[in-house]
Order: C-alpha cells, then sequence, then structure tokens
C-alpha cells in the first residue's frame, strides 16, 4: 500500500465505490505480541508506526476499547504549537512542528499540518510577565514568538473587539508563527493505515481490562477478548490511564477531568489563524468553517465525556466579549473529553517500576500536538529501554525526586 | 446597609444565625454572652432583593427554602449569604465583591 | 410559479419582504419558507460541498438546506418569520442562487468523494497543501458574520418544578394534565403555542436545547413581543416527560435534492397550517401506510397527488428530473418498466424518526425497535422518560431506489451519498463514529437528524448486520443551533468578578493607574503626578519611602484568624515554619509548603494571645490558604481543636513605612506603643475600633502596618496623606521588595522552586515531628542534580535593567539554566538590580553569566540576593 495520490481519486471516480481497498485491516488476535499498545488513538498508533517503521518491530498489536482515535485524538480542538514554558517542553513540541510539517508526506495521507500561527491574548499583568520569560526561553530554542501591541493583534485577528472599556483589556499579544493546526482524525487514520501496511495489528472495540505481571515483570493484558501475552505492554491512553495502570500495581499521580469543546455553524473564512485568551477562550477556523472553539477545562473532577453547563457559560462570555461579532453566531455543537492531567501539568512518557511496562499518558489538554514526537520518542523507549533526550524531563521518577516540571507559572501578582 | 454583624464560633447561637462554615455562624447583632465570637461587621455587604432578581443567577429553588432560609450560596462566580425576611430577600456578599454585585443587581432586568 | 396559496392571504396580514434583492409578497408571521414556496421560488440555497441547488426539504427545525443570511445572522428560512421589512439572502452562492461558480464542484463530483481531501492535495513530501487549503476554505462554509453589530439581547433565569413535559403535542399535552393532577409543580416547553392547561406553567415559543446531569435542562425562549431576543432558562425538573415527537425520514435516489424534492411531512404542514401548495403536482414516494394517508390530506386540501408510488408495491421513484423538479421517473425494483410522471414536488414519506436527543445528551442509551426500524430509549435516565407514538404504518425497512446513476443524497446538510456511505465503509470506516468522521456525515448544522438513519442502514446493509448491532452516534447538545449569547453568563463588567478595597476610590480619584491583580484584586500600580511617567513617578515613591514615608494600601492581603487551645499546634502542622514557640505581641515570617515540598505560600504570622494567632497569607493564594487550612482541619489532623476564620474583608491594612514613618503617624495621631519591636504587634484603638498595629512591612525600613476595621480606614488613610506620607503602588513596592533581597511567591516562587533553592532554608524548622511538605523535603536531599538557586545579579551595564523573564545563559550558551526573576532600576543605590534563579546559582557567586537577549547578550555578576541595607538595620530601628 503505497502513499494516496490523486490517482486513487481517478481511479475511484472511474471504477466506483467496488475499487476500494481498506485503509487498514483487522487480523486475527494472536495469543502473543512481541508489543502491546493500550489505545489506538493518536500516540498509540504513532507509536506502533515508529516500532515498526524505525525499529522494525512488526509484531505488534494495538488495541482499543472503543473505535480507533474515538478518545481525545477526535475530540480535541487540534492546535499544534510550542510556546510552552519549561526548556523540556519546549524543545519536544519544537521538534513536533518539524516533524508536522513532513507528516503528510510520510504517512502518504493528507493530515492537513496547516501552519497558520497563533496569537495569545495578554489581559493581566501577571501573564505578560510569563509571556516575557517564554519569549526569553522560545528564542534560545529558535521558536518564533514575539510580543505584539494590540492594534497588530487586531490585523491578524480583525473580528477581535478593543472598543470600550472592557473587564479585561487586551495590553498585548504573542504571536508564535510556526503554530498550526491538523485535521485530529486524519493524523490517526494515517498513522492506522501506515502501521497496519507494515504489519501491525490494530483491534477495535477490545478493552484492556488490566494488565497482567508476573513478579516485576510484565506478561501481558487481559481483554475483553481473553489474555493476551507479550513481553512489552504500552500504555497510550487517556481518561483512564491511572486505573489502568492501578491494574499493574501503580499509582499514578493523575487526576481526571472533562475538557469540553465547541463548534459553530459553518462560516465562510473570517479567522486565519488560532487565537487564545489563556484559559479562558481559545479558537480557530476548520477548513469547513466551524469555529473550533475551547476554553478552560470544567471545574470538577469526572470520568463523564460530557460536560458541565457553567463551564459552557463562561467559555461563550469570554468569547463574546472579545468577539462580540460572534454572539449572534451560532453553536453547532458540544462535547467533552476526559483529560488527564499530572498535578504538574506535565506528561509521564517513561519506563516503569514493572519491567517491560511503558507509559505515555498524562497530556491533560496538550496530547494532539505531541502526537508525531511521542510516537517516534515512544517507540524508542520502548525498543531500546532507554529515553532519549526529549523525553528525559517526563520520566515518571520525577515525582519522586522532587523533580516537578510544572508548566503553569506561579499565579499571583505584584502583591 | 451597614449593620453590626458578628461570627459566632463552635455552637449555633440560635435562630436566624446564618451557617458560613462548618462551626461558624454569622448573625446580626452583637455576640452573645458566653459564646467564642469575632467582630466581623465591615466583612459583608447587605442588599435587600426580591426573588425574582435572585433567580437570575442563584440557582436555588427558593420556593422550597423555608421561611426562616439563611445559607451560603452562590451568585456566579462568587459566594454570598442569603437570609429571608419576609418577601425580601438580604444578600450579602464579602465586602471587596460589593461593586460587582451592585453592577449585577442593577443591570438584572427588573434589578434595584 | 410552482408553488401558490390555497387561499389569499387576509386583507391587512400581507406584508412585504425581500429575498435575494427580490421584492415579494407573504402572510405576516408564517415561516419565510411558506412565503418563498408561495411565491414559486424554488432555489433558496446551494450546498455545502458541491454548490448544488437546493431547495426547501423540511418544516421548522428539521431543514438541512434552506439557510439563509440576514443583518443579524444566519437563520433558516423555516424558522424566520416574515415580518414588515425583513431582508433574508440565500448563503453559499457567487453571483447568485441561480448561477454559482462553485457548482463546478458538482461537475468534477466524481472526483470528490468522502475523504477526497485526505488522498491529495499533498504534493510532494505534503508541501502543497498549503496552497489547496485556502481554496477549499472559500468553498466549503455557509454563513457570514452578521452586519449589525447590536448585541443579543438576552435574559438568563433559573427555575425549578417536579414534573418537566418537553414538546406540547398531543402527548405533552395529555402528560402535562397527568401530571397537574399528581400535583407539584409542572412545566410544559413547547416552541410553539400551546393552550392553557389548568394547574401547568407553560412556556412557549421556548426550545429545551439539551438535558445535562441531574435534570438540569437549558431552554431558550423567543418572545418576539419581549424586551429580550433570548431568554434562557435552566430548569431543574425531579422528573421529566420527553414528548419531543417525530421527523420523517426521507428517500433515497438520484437526485433527491433537486428543489421540489420535500419530506411528506412538511408539503402538509405548509399547506395545513399556513395555506401554502408546494407544489401543483406531487408525487409520492413511501415505503409505508403513512404516505397514502397525508397524501389524501393533500388530495382533500385541493392538492393534486397523480401517484403515490410505495416501495412496497415493488416500485420506487429512481430519480428526481429537472432541477427544479419537472417529474418523477419510476421503475420496478428490477429495473424495468421506467415511466416519468409530469410533477413539481416529490414527496417523500419514510417513515419516522423519533427524536431521542435529550434522552441521549445526558448518557441515555438508546434500543432497536425492528417494527419501526428506530432507534427508541431504552428505559427511562436520569429522571426523564421519553415519550414518542410511533403510528403502526407497516412500514418496509427499504428506502433506496434502484441506482441509476447520479448522486443520490443520504445528508442534504452535509452533502453526504449513498455511494460516500459505501465508500468508506469498504474502505474500512465502518463504525457508525469512524463513518460520520469519514464523511462528515450529521455535522451539518440540521446534525443528520434527517439522515442519520437512512447512513445507518446502508451502512447495516454493506456489513450483513443488522442496524442495532451498528449502533447510532452520540448526540451532541444543543438541538438547534444556539447563539452564543444565548449561553454566555456573566457578560460585560461582569465577565469576571472585581475587587476593590475602601481605599480603591481614592486611588482612582488620585489619579492612580489601576491594574489587575492576584485574586481579582483591582489596585494602584503607581500614582503619576504632573505627567510622570511610569519610572518616573515609580522613582518618586521609592525615594519617599527611602528617605521620608510612604503609604501603601495593602488591605487585599490575605488574612485569617487562628483561634484555638490547639492553634499553635496547627500551625506548626500547616507551615513548615514553628510558630508554637511565638510569645504573644510577636510575628514570625512562615512557609508554607506544597505536599512535594515546593514552596507554596509565606506570610507573617503573628501570636496575638496563647490561643489566637493573626495569619497574613499572599493575596493572589488567599482563597488556596483557606481551602488548605480547612482541609488540615477537617480531615487530616480533625483532633486538633481550632478554628479558622478568614478575616481579609473586615481588615483593612494600611502602611507606613520610610524613616519618618513614627513622625507621620505621630502628626496623624497615632502612638504605636512604645515597647513594639520589630516583628511586634499590639492592640490600639483608632477612631473608637478595636485595631492591630503591627511593626512589620516589605520595604526593610521602618515600617507599621496598621489593621483596622474596613470603614475606618478612608479616615485614617487621609490623615497620613494629610500628614505628608507619599502613596504608594505596587511598582514601587517591587523595587523596595527588589533591593532588600525579600522573594514575591509570584515572582520566584516559580512553581518548581523549594524553601532551600530561595534562600528561605531558615524558615524551615525540620525538626518539628511533622508538617505538610516535611517527607518531600527530605526526601528531596537525597537529589543531587542541580537545583535553581536564587541569586542576585548585577548587570555590568549598571544604566541596563535586565529584562524580567530573560533566559540566564549556561557556559555552553545552548540552554538556559535559569532566568531573571525581577528587575528594577533602583534609585537608592543608583543602578539596575535584579533577581534571579539560577541552577548551582551559590556556587557562582561573584562569576559573570550572560542574560539572553534578543539584541545580543549581556553579561551580569551573580551576587547574593540583598543590596540595601543588607544588615537589616533600618527596619529594626
Amino acid at each position: 500500500m503505497g502513499a494516496y495520490s490523486f490517482a486513487d481519486l481517478l481511479r475511484h471516480a472511474f471504477r466506483g465505490p467496488g475499487s476500494a481497498e481498506r485503509a487498514w485491516r483487522e487480523r486475527p488476535l494472536k495469543d502473543r505480541y512481541d508489543a502491546i499498545i493500550v489505545g489506538a488513538g493518536g500516540h498509540g498508533l504513532a507509536t506502533a508506526y515508529n516500532l515498526a517503521a524505525r525499529h522494525g518491530l512488526r509484531d505488534v498489536l494495538v488495541l482499543d476499547k472503543g473505535w480507533l482515535g474515538g478518545g481525545n485524538t477526535g475530540r480535541n480542538t487540534v492546535t499544534i504549537r510550542a510556546n510552552y514554558l519549561r526548556e523540556e517542553s519546549i524543545r519536544f513540541h519544537a521538534e513536533g512542528l518539524k516533524l508536522w510539517r513532513e507528516l503528510s508526506g510520510v504517512l502518504g495521507y493528507n493530515v492537513m499540518f496547516s501552519e497558520r500561527g497563533q496569537l495569545d491574548l495578554i489581559q493581566t499583568w501577571a501573564k505578560l510577565r510569563d509571556v516575557k520569560r517564554r519569549q526569553s526561553t522560545l528564542r534560545l530554542a529558535g521558536v518564533p514568538f514575539d510580543i505584539v501591541s494590540p492594534v497588530e493583534a487586531k490585523r491578524r485577528v480583525p473580528i477581535l473587539d478593543l472598543e470600550g472599556d472592557k473587564r479585561l483589556p487586551v495590553l498585548a499579544a504573542t504571536w508564535h508563527p510556526t503554530a498550526g493546526i491538523a485535521r485530529h482524525d486524519a493524523v490517526a487514520w494515517g498513522y492506522a493505515r501506515a502501521a497496519s501496511a507494515l504489519g501491525v495489528n490494530i483491534v477495535q472495540n477490545c478493552e484492556v481490562r488490566s494488565i497482567a505481571r508476573a513478579g516485576g515483570k510484565v506478561a501481558g493484558v487481559e481483554t475483553a477478548r481473553g489474555f493476551i501475552a507479550a513481553d512489552k505492554v504500552a500504555l497510550a491512553v487517556s481518561g483512564h490511564a491511572s486505573v489502568l495502570a492501578a491494574t499493574a500495581g501503580l499509582r499514578l499521580p493523575i487526576e481526571t477531568v472533562p475538557l469540553q469543546a465547541f463548534v459553530s455553524e459553518p462560516l465562510k473564512p473570517i479567522l486565519s489563524c488560532i487565537v487564545n485568551s489563556p484559559a479562558q477562550v481559545y479558537l480557530c477556523q476548520s477548513d469547513k468553517g466551524e469555529l473550533v472553539i475551547g476554553g478552560g477545562s470544567d471545574p470538577v473532577p469526572s470520568y463523564v465525556q460530557r460536560g458541565d453547563f457553567t463551564t459552557i457559560e463562561r467559555v461563550a462570555a469570554h468569547l463574546v466579549e472579545l468577539f462580540p461579532i460572534l454572539g449572534r453566531v451560532r453553536m453547532l455543537r458540544q462535547w467533552a473529553g476526559a483529560i488527564d492531567l499530572c498535578h504538574d501539568t506535565s506528561p509521564i512518557v517513561s519506563k516503569t517500576p514493572v519491567e517491560g511496562l511503558y507509559l505515555d499518558v498524562g497530556w491533560g489538554s496538550g496530547g494532539f500536538k505531541a502526537i508525531p514526537t511521542a510516537g517516534r520518542e515512544f517507540a524508542d523507549l520502548i525498543a531500546k529501554d532507554m529515553p532519549g533526550d526529549l523525553i528525559g524531563g517526563f520520566a515518571l521518577s520525577r515525582f519522586e525526586r522532587g523533580r516537578p516540571l510544572y508548566e503553569t507559572a506561579g499565579a499571583s501578582n505584584r502583591d | 446597609m451597614s449593620e453590626v454583624l458578628t461570627l459566632v464560633l463552635g455552637a449555633k447561637p440560635g435562630a436566624g444565625a446564618i451557617p458560613v462554615a462548618p462551626d461558624q455562624w454569622l448573625i446580626a447583632g452583637k455576640a452573645p454572652d458566653g459564646t467564642l465570637s469575632i467582630d466581623v461587621s465591615d466583612a459583608y455587604q447587605a442588599f435587600e432583593v426580591k426573588e425574582n432578581i435572585l433567580t437570575q443567577g442563584i440557582a436555588l429553588d427558593f420556593a422550597k427554602l423555608p421561611a426562616d432560609f439563611a445559607g451560603r450560596t452562590r451568585l456566579g462566580e462568587i459566594g454570598v449569604l442569603l437570609s429571608r425576611d419576609g418577601d425580601t430577600w438580604i444578600l450579602r456578599c464579602e465586602r471587596s465583591y460589593a461593586e460587582w454585585v451592585e453592577t449585577w443587581l442593577r443591570t438584572r432586568p427588573g434589578g434595584i | 410559479m410552482s408553488g401558490y396559496r390555497l387561499k389569499p392571504i387576509p386583507p391587512g396580514d400581507d406584508v412585504e419582504f425581500e429575498f435575494g434583492g427580490r421584492t415579494l409578497t407573504g402572510h405576516r408571521g408564517e415561516p419565510l419558507a411558506a412565503a418563498l414556496l408561495a411565491s414559486g421560488i424554488r432555489v433558496v440555497a446551494r450546498s455545502f460541498k458541491y454548490h448544488r441547488p437546493r431547495g426547501i426539504v423540511g418544516y421548522g427545525r428539521h431543514e438541512p438546506n434552506a439557510h439563509v443570511g440576514t443583518a443579524k445572522g444566519n437563520a433558516l428560512a423555516t424558522i424566520l418569520r416574515v415580518e414588515d421589512g425583513l431582508k433574508a439572502w440565500p448563503l453559499n452562492c457567487w453571483p447568485s442562487v441561480d448561477f454559482d461558480f462553485g457548482a463546478l464542484a458538482d461537475r468534477f463530483g466524481a472526483l470528490l468523494p468522502a475523504g477526497f481531501y485526505y488522498k491529495t492535495f499533498m504534493g510532494p513530501g505534503g508541501r502543497f497543501w498549503p496552497i489547496f487549503e485556502p481554496m477549499i476554505q472559500r468553498m466549503a462554509g455557509i454563513g457570514k458574520l452578521p452586519t449589525d453589530p447590536a448585541p443579543l439581547r438576552v435574559e438568563k433565569r433559573y427555575a425549578h418544578c417536579e414534573t418537566l413535559i418537553v414538546g406540547g403535542g398531543i402527548a405533552g399535552q395529555q402528560a402535562a394534565r397527568d401530571a397537574a393532577k399528581a400535583g407539584g409543580r409542572v412545566w410544559l416547553i413547547d416552541d410553539g403555542d400551546v393552550p392553557e392547561i389548568s394547574g401547568v406553567t407553560v412556556l412557549r415559543d421556548t426550545l429545551v436545547i439539551a438535558r445535562h446531569e441531574g435534570g438540569l435542562f437549558v431552554a431558550v425562549e423567543r418572545n418576539p413581543n419581549a424586551a429580550f431576543e433570548a431568554r434562557t432558562w435552566k430548569i431543574r425538573a425531579a422528573r421529566a416527560i420527553l414528548a419531543t415527537g417525530t421527523v420523517e425520514r426521507p428517500m433515497i435516489f438520484r437526485d433527491n435534492d433537486r428543489p421540489g424534492v420535500m419530506l411528506l411531512s412538511a408539503v402538509r404542514r405548509y399547506a395545513r397550517d399556513h395555506g401554502v401548495a408546494a407544489g401543483k403536482s406531487v408525487v409520492v414516494f413511501t415505503n409505508n401506510d403513512s404516505g397514502h394517508r397525508h397524501a389524501r390530506e393533500l388530495t382533500e386540501m385541493g392538492i393534486a397527488v397523480p401517484a403515490v408510488i410505495d416501495l412496497r408495491d415493488g416500485e420506487a421513484v429512481v430519480a428526481a428530473l429537472g432541477c427544479p423538479v419537472r417529474g418523477a421517473r419510476i421503475a420496478k425494483l428490477d429495473g424495468s418498466g421506467t415511466r416519468d410522471i409530469a410533477c413539481d414536488v416529490i414527496a417523500m414519506a419514510g417513515g419516522f424518526t423519533p427524536l431521542v436527543h435529550l434522552h441521549s445528551h445526558a448518557g441515555g442509551k438508546l434500543r432497536y425497535a425492528r417494527d419501526f426500524a428506530a432507534f427508541l430509549p431504552d428505559g427511562s435516565h436520569d429522571g426523564a422518560e421519553t415519550r414518542i407514538d410511533l403510528p403502526q404504518d407497516h412500514l418496509l425497512a427499504r428506502w433506496e431506489a434502484p441506482d441509476t446513476g447520479g448522486k443520490a443524497f443520504v445528508d442534504f446538510g452535509a452533502d453526504v451519498t449513498a455511494a460516500d456511505v459505501r465508500l468508506a465503509a469498504r474502505e474500512g470506516y465502518d463504525g457508525v463514529e469512524l463513518l460520520k468522521r469519514y464523511t462528515t456525515l450529521g455535522m451539518a448544522p440540521d446534525q443528520g437528524r434527517l439522515s442519520n438513519m437512512n447512513a445507518l442502514d446502508i451502512l447495516a446493509r454493506e456489513k450483513g448486520v443488522t442496524p442495532d448491532l451498528v449502533g447510532t452516534t452520540t448526540f451532541r447538545p444543543p438541538f438547534v443551533p444556539t447563539e452564543f449569547a444565548a449561553l454566555a453568563e456573566p457578560t460585560g463588567k461582569l465577565l469576571k468578578p472585581s475587587r476593590t478595597t475602601t481605599l480603591t476610590a481614592w486611588h482612582e480619584r488620585a489619579g492612580a493607574v489601576m491594574y489587575e491583580s492576584g485574586a481579582n484584586w483591582r489596585r494602584p500600580g503607581y500614582y503619576p503626578q504632573n505627567g510622570e511617567n511610569l519610572d518616573a513617578a515609580c522613582a518618586r515613591e521609592c525615594f519617599a519611602v527611602r528617605n521620608a514615608v510612604g503609604v501603601y494600601d495593602s488591605s487585599p492581603l490575605g488574612k485569617f484568624e487562628v483561634i484555638g487551645q490547639d492553634a499553635g499546634a496547627f500551625l506548626d502542622f500547616v507551615y513548615a515554619t514553628r510558630l508554637s514557640d511565638l510569645a504573644p505581641g510577636r510575628g514570625r515570617y512562615a512557609l508554607q509548603l506544597h505536599e512535594d515540598g515546593r514552596l507554596f505560600d509565606d506570610g507573617i504570622v503573628f501570636r496575638l494571645s496563647p490561643e489566637r494567632y493573626f495569619v497574613t497569607t499572599t493575596t493572589g493564594n488567599a482563597d488556596a490558604c483557606l481551602q488548605r487550612f480547612e482541609y488540615c482541619r477537617q480531615v487530616l489532623r480533625p483532633d486538633l481543636r481550632v478554628h479558622i476564620v478568614p478575616v481579609t474583608e473586615q481588615w483593612a491594612d494600611i502602611v507606613v513605612c520610610g524613616p519618618q514613618a513614627r513622625d507621620a503617624l505621630a502628626k496623624a495621631g497615632i502612638a504605636p506603643p512604645r515597647d513594639l519591636g520589630f516583628m511586634g504587634m499590639a492592640e490600639i484603638e483608632l477612631f473608637r475600633r478595636r485595631c492591630l498595629i503591627a511593626r512589620a512591612g516589605f520595604t526593610g525600613e521602618l515600617s507599621f502596618e496598621i489593621l483596622l476595621p474596613n470603614s475606618a480606614a478612608p479616615a485614617l488613610w487621609d490623615r497620613m496623606i494629610a500628614a505628608g506620607a507619599v502613596p504608594v503602588g505596587s511598582e514601587a513596592n517591587h523595587v523596595l521588595r527588589i533591593e532588600k533581597g525579600f522573594i514575591s511567591v509570584g515572582h520566584e516562587g516559580d512553581g518548581i522552586a523549594g524553601p532551600d533553592d530561595l534562600g528561605l532554608g531558615f524558615a524551615v524548622h525540620a525538626a518539628k515531628p511533622d508538617f505538610v511538605g516535611k517527607a518531600a523535603l527530605l526526601r528531596d536531599r537525597t537529589d543531587t542534580s542541580p537545583r535553581p538557586q536564587l541569586v542576585g545579579l548585577l548587570a555590568r551595564d549598571p544604566d541596563f535593567v535586565l529584562p524580567e523573564g530573560a533566559a540566564i545563559l549556561r557556559a555552553d550558551a545552548a540552554r538556559g539554566r535559569g532566568y531573571v526573576t525581577a528587575s528594577c532600576r533602583s534609585g537608592a543605590l543608583g543602578r539596575s538590580l535584579a533577581m534571579g534563579l539560577l541552577e548551582d546559582g551559590r556556587a557562582l557567586m561573584g562569576q559573570t553569566v550572560s542574560v539572553s537577549l534578543p539584541g545580543g547578550d549581556a553579561g551580569a555578576i551573580v551576587v547574593k540576593p540583598a543590596f540595601y541595607d543588607v544588615s537589616g538595620g533600618r527596619q529594626r530601628v
């Protein structure tokens, strides 16, 4: 199976749907694999692809309790950026921006990566201080990131309203030109197709109920379709990472909260970049014309993939304050994903005290953008049993060593 | 409205006391004898409000509340104290939020 | 002309309106769709992907095509009412709805099947997408932004009832009457008109858009005669009956999207409710009894129905002819017996799909009812019971006519054809959710209300299973597209609470530049005089504090009284600092740690009496501190007898600081106790109120902190100003504390640093048996990797102020090893000063490091983080 091209469309046009080839195949389940990946989302599939493509490890099984890409891969608001605070995060995500640019070509599947830039609106002095620090660290990492005036912000986002005596006036903005978006489902499908072509088996609707151990080593997984053995088991899940890890005797410092997203009715192009009012509301416009909108997470921990109405009200309020012209634009759909948050808001990409058990979890609201990099680095970790430089800071042991990686800076002000 | 308010610590001092914490009650007036209490007269701002206004921002089921209701609830993002006085309600907010609460009340349809 | 009025508009009820630049006449209050049909306007929109001409298909909320633009935003022609002066226009077409260049897409439709964009537009290495993307964006999208900037007028309201009935049809009205007999508050909500029912509160023109867990229903009321345009109700119902009815299911045949192909139920509603015949001649295509029943109704109303084609008889409409429709091609299911019937409407009657959205919104499950080929709620859910009566119409579970080429649409709104569904299934996107995402089925504004069931049917046939094994996608709120402004709360100035001190009005009168500060406080940054800029005002204010006297409004500071016989033991547990051995009348700088040993908060804790402490915290953390205190008290240490009383709101805090502070107080008539030493606190009486006065501050000068009941604060402030104290804002405070090397949790706290990193080891009393964070602190000592440490930084160029946030470089210059946390120009020292967190910084004292700057790095010397009056003599005088 090669890269998709215009020729596929021509063939289809002349021969009809009968000529269709399956994008990926589900093969019969064996009772043992070299490696099992739990979670057929972007992370799990990218990891499987990289195990096969980079390490020749093709006897790999990817299991999912639902459908492929049905977790946070298919529920997020598709922002891809590298404007983080800590150097560890910045270097990881800066690498990601490079990989995203190449991804459609690598997979032969158009994931529609669109480098359109991100504008962050700064509405408090504390945030302004935070972005000054980011600017300096980002510059060292070679990530373009500038502080710009409200007028420049308005030039980039004409629907932004700077008039009047606002409760939270726009004091400044930051411009991160290499940020972008991609078509989230296509990322999962593209990786699935490429991994499947290399021999990886992808099985949907087969829940992993627990992780089996033999002493200090991993033995396999108990699934809805029985026990499957493997020397290496890798978790690339969100929403229930801590529940699953607990079956192997690991207690993860993870809390699960719903994060909601919204889309508007489809509109002709009105917004050419991503615009973000940190922790309040962010939006971009999809190629279909819908505004894809997110905000802060729900106030109460929950595994429910729905969402709290007061959060909807709050996100809508910030949206309408910044962009009053969107007040009469209609919300079409609302949903939520269950995000796993470590208390330091950085992920865990790590070996564990259980030999052969690996974690790629706790990505909070930022997992989508990490897919290509995490897939590569996690595959390297599984294959070599040694973390690469880019994920060294995300080790589980950081909590034991007292070296948490807080992504949020101190919140208080000049008191 | 400015008034003498006392926070009584330990045991409930009697009818009309607003529970503000598991071990604390707010009363209008001076501390009853023998209670452990502190003066919080300057900590709250009180507003007289009609139920019709409160239902625009407070999620309580007012019809189900007893005639002598007094308790803590939320108005949007902030915590407030609410107590009943016949047909009107006394809404108390922490003093620093008074300007915000007053704006809220004033801009409700049918507001003060 | 095609559609017409069955009876004329009563005189006086006719109004003129404009559609797409044409002036037309309609019946006041009828849906725009009815007026357009009556005026013979058949093409009202262009489709989403192929830009095919589209007409009105449905009625009310159930319309996939007829999106129109107005000055106040986009609307459905089936909802928008005809009023005087109404102006609307078709969307998604250029130059006009009748001739649209975008329709070229339809010519190449065979090249644009489901998911076509995943397979092309990539170019070598995927680099061509940025070129194609803007073209696709312009072709897609439907609506435009409103041109009228007037905000939506919105009201919000909570309500409660024992029984909520959603839907005022026959089932809903009966349920309301029954519930009213049973008692309790009964509410009935309908998006149209409903008669009064005794004992029932009826909300008309109101649509329930969402059901959330716990019986929370969100409804939007649109009363054209009210002051609001939308009133959003948040209703808690103990029990709910969802009588939300059904929507008719379309049939699938070639060109079934041509203007003139409609739902039979819609044709019937326009005729019955608005006296509008959608066409002169209606061919009905059905698979069940309802097609015949409703066709008879049309005939009775005087509309010609030349044929009812019933799949059960082995015949189908295999194609719509003409665009707009001027005939129907009929054939047997084996393709034989083709004949054409002239008509201008083909009415589809494929049975009824129950509207189970509200049941599903909050997580209710569905079961497949084979008799009706429909998904119905599987019992009640979270107190909500669905009552939808489906007629027994002997439905044949088949909707698709034999394929005669061309496009047969499943989803009009999203432009998805039956062939798209099959292609997706064959490519492996054969679960409902994958199908939806790959084809975009059900993702148009109507959310697939008309299309989902037909798509499931095709998918099930492709997979060779029954529809119940395929399942449905999740129904997401809102039930209909709803304006963001109708959901937004709170808005405008109320967007976020804003907090004031009793002195805020004074600061504003004095022309202070006010900052949005921690915990929503609005506080003065600096007080410019005579056109001063920030630097000048700040320098003047600092000079006053160092050389004369300043006065600072510190009221937002977090303040607590901790009372009880175990107060000391409690504070010893919550703080890393020992506080149980404080003498009454004395205070101590104290730290709270996170459980993982990092700094959480700092402040001064005073002991007023053996069983009473006065605790101050940072402003930003005041609420978090209360939560922590109560968590420790109620959960971790319920054995301790202690009360925690937040008194931030009771006390104003006015800080009088500077070498002349004592004189200024004397001028203001305030005499602190003679023996009040540094870090002492005493009670005094001011304005006949009990007040507290402490020798503490953040500036390193002789400093008195006066805590007084809020109502007395303005009087004291005025006296201090009259006594010559210079008002000082947070900018000057920032400079003064850097000069002293005092940390600010918001700057140096950084989220990672521990107390030792910040040079605050002196305030950690590790010998105490236990305190929050102790275990982590002990553990941290086993980790030997470099830690960030607080240092002072002196730029090589004393006139250069290092930018806050700038990275400090390692020797190899490739990576940062720290950053500048705070920086200023110090008048007292006549040069710039900075503090920073630097890996192993204490080992670098006296050495030069590079601070990374855009225009070239700057050198800075690492020094101890204390610059002014290092011995601390001035604050102790």
